[in-house]
């Protein structure tokens, strides 16, 4: 009887570790079959014999991205793409951004993100400084630790430098992971071919809980004709993905996210769209006293180039028309 | 040899191709932010076209021979950028009111700068540049705003002469 119980417990155990995932993500536009098996290369020989649940996935779209970043499954999350601090470059100021293969700017996306996830990396240039605010700003868990990058960098040593820095949070021997030459037997390859060894019994995977009251948002309907992707944000802070191909969504925004009487919503679409014409979205908000403005040309094109804005504002009965 | 050839060439075609866009800088003085000591990052930043950026064009170079470099291919332009609050503009000359407004307006003023590049190629001229910028007024948010972001424009350049 003993044993069956044994038995029973050791097979929870797995199942414990089996709900634990490692995510591996990359969106670069047409990055080279070469790296993109060199990537794959380096990711397997660290987590093939883990005992976590692997995923690797190439080309994945802002909507993938979001969906794993607020995934209860997911322990750690590898993120390969390119990326740029806030800089100035001979006085032109540029602005920061984590751009994906579609060239849409998805760092805002990173703002969202399960308190089951422990350790995120972010593997591209300069990125460190984007996440380093929103540290700041209050948009990560306590039990977050983050990884990325306040240079240049080439993506075979920034994975190296990834993996190594999480090995503390999910690796049974991290400190053999870090030795070059270790005299343990997993480690008797290169540093650049460590295995990763599971951590212990972790903890199991919390149902993330919700503290969505709906009286303190703004529910807004969104029609989406063209189906684009796209990142909506308020005030810098991020509302919600545009999935491609969906043409109905519903959004929440923060109540207290007005300014000057009106609340600015922005539409981040990829530069490549910026040629297909018209982008528009027909907003519909839950509230009768709203109503919404969206700045377009005398040609009828939305402003603000690869930027839609739409203008939540309280509506006067002569704003009728709109 | 054939690598450090390809190098050379690859090196000078993109400084050929950043001169032949002078055409663009001159344009580009249109907008009083963007004056003579902004040039030099302009010259670069068109210097690929196609709206892909000089360090676009690095990395396009480091992926062929020194690894694949994860800097973000296409730059843009924030005129009104992260570090910019009513506060330090008012440090760098600006009223409190004209701080104001460009910090309310900052992200149209962004956009608005970003999609009149999109719009230019190493042909346009000054003229089309401050007819193309003139068509934004509206959607940056009206004349006080023009005129609150051109002083700005004229205390930097000030600061950096």
């Amino acid at each position: 009887m003993k044993l069956i119980i044994c038995f029973i417990l050791l097979l929870l155990s797995f199942s414990v570790f089996a709900e634990k995932q490692i995510v591996v993500l990359s969106s670069i536009d047409e990055l080279p079959h070469g790296i993109k098996n060199s990537i794959d290369r380096q990711f397997n020989d660290a987590f093939k014999y883990s005992g976590y649940r692997y995923t690797i996935q190439h080309s994945v779209s802002a909507e993938k991205l979001s969906e794993y970043l607020n995934s209860d499954d997911v322990y750690a999350l590898f993120y390969i793409s390119h990326a740029t601090s806030a800089r100035s470059v001979n006085g032109i100021p540029f602005a920061s951004s984590i751009t994906n293969k579609d060239g849409l700017d998805v760092s805002k996306v990173f703002q969202k993100i399960n308190s089951n996830i422990k350790y995120l990396s972010i593997i591209g240039c300069s990125a460190k400084f984007i996440l380093d605010a929103y540290k700041e700003r209050g948009y990560f868990h306590d039990d977050l630790s983050y990884y990325s990058f306040d240079t240049d960098v080439f993506i075979k040593s920034a994975i190296n430098k990834s993996l190594k820095a999480g090995a503390e949070l999910y690796d049974a021997e991290p400190r053999s992971f870090l030795r070059a030459n270790s005299s343990l037997s997993r480690s008797q390859r290169t540093t650049r071919k460590q295995v990763i060894g599971i951590k212990g019994l972790m903890n199991q995977t919390v149902e993330e809980q919700s503290d969505f009251i709906h009286s303190e948002y703004l529910k807004v309907d969104v029609i989406n004709k063209n189906q684009f992707e796209g990142v909506i944000s308020v005030n810098d802070i991020y509302i919600g993905v545009l999935k491609k191909g969906k043409e109905n969504q519903t959004f929440y925004i923060p109540n207290g996210l007005d300014k000057n009487g009106r609340i600015k919503l922005i539409v981040n679409y990829p530069k490549a769209i910026l040629q297909t014409g018209a982008k528009s979205l027909n907003l519909q908000i839950d509230d009768q006293n709203m109503a919404v403005k969206h700045p377009t040309d005398a040609a009828g094109v939305p402003s603000g180039g690869n930027l839609n804005f739409y203008y939540l504002v309280k509506s006067s009965p002569s704003d009728s028309h709109l | 040899m054939k690598k450090f050839l390809a190098t050379v060439l690859l090196l000078s075609s993109m400084t050929f191709s950043a001169n032949s866009n002078a055409g663009l800088v001159l344009g580009l003085t249109g907008n009083p932010l963007i004056l003579a000591p902004m040039v030099p990052a302009l010259l670069l930043t068109a210097g690929t076209g196609g709206g892909n950026s000089f360090l676009g064009g690095l990395a396009v170079f480091g992926g062929s021979f020194l690894g694949f470099f994860l800097l973000n291919e296409t730059g843009t332009v924030s005129v009104i950028s992260e570090s910019d609050s009513v506060e330090s503009l008012v440090a760098e000359g600006m009223s409190q009111a004209d701080a104001e407004l460009l910090d309310s307006n900052r992200e149209e003023i962004n956009a608005a700068v970003n999609a009149v590049f999109a719009t230019l190629d190493e042909k346009s001229t000054r003229e089309e540049v401050a007819m193309k910028w003139a068509e934004q007024k509206d959607f940056i948010g009206g004349e006080e705003v023009l005129n609150a972001y051109n002083l700005l424009g004229n205390l930097r350049v000030l600061k950096n002469k």
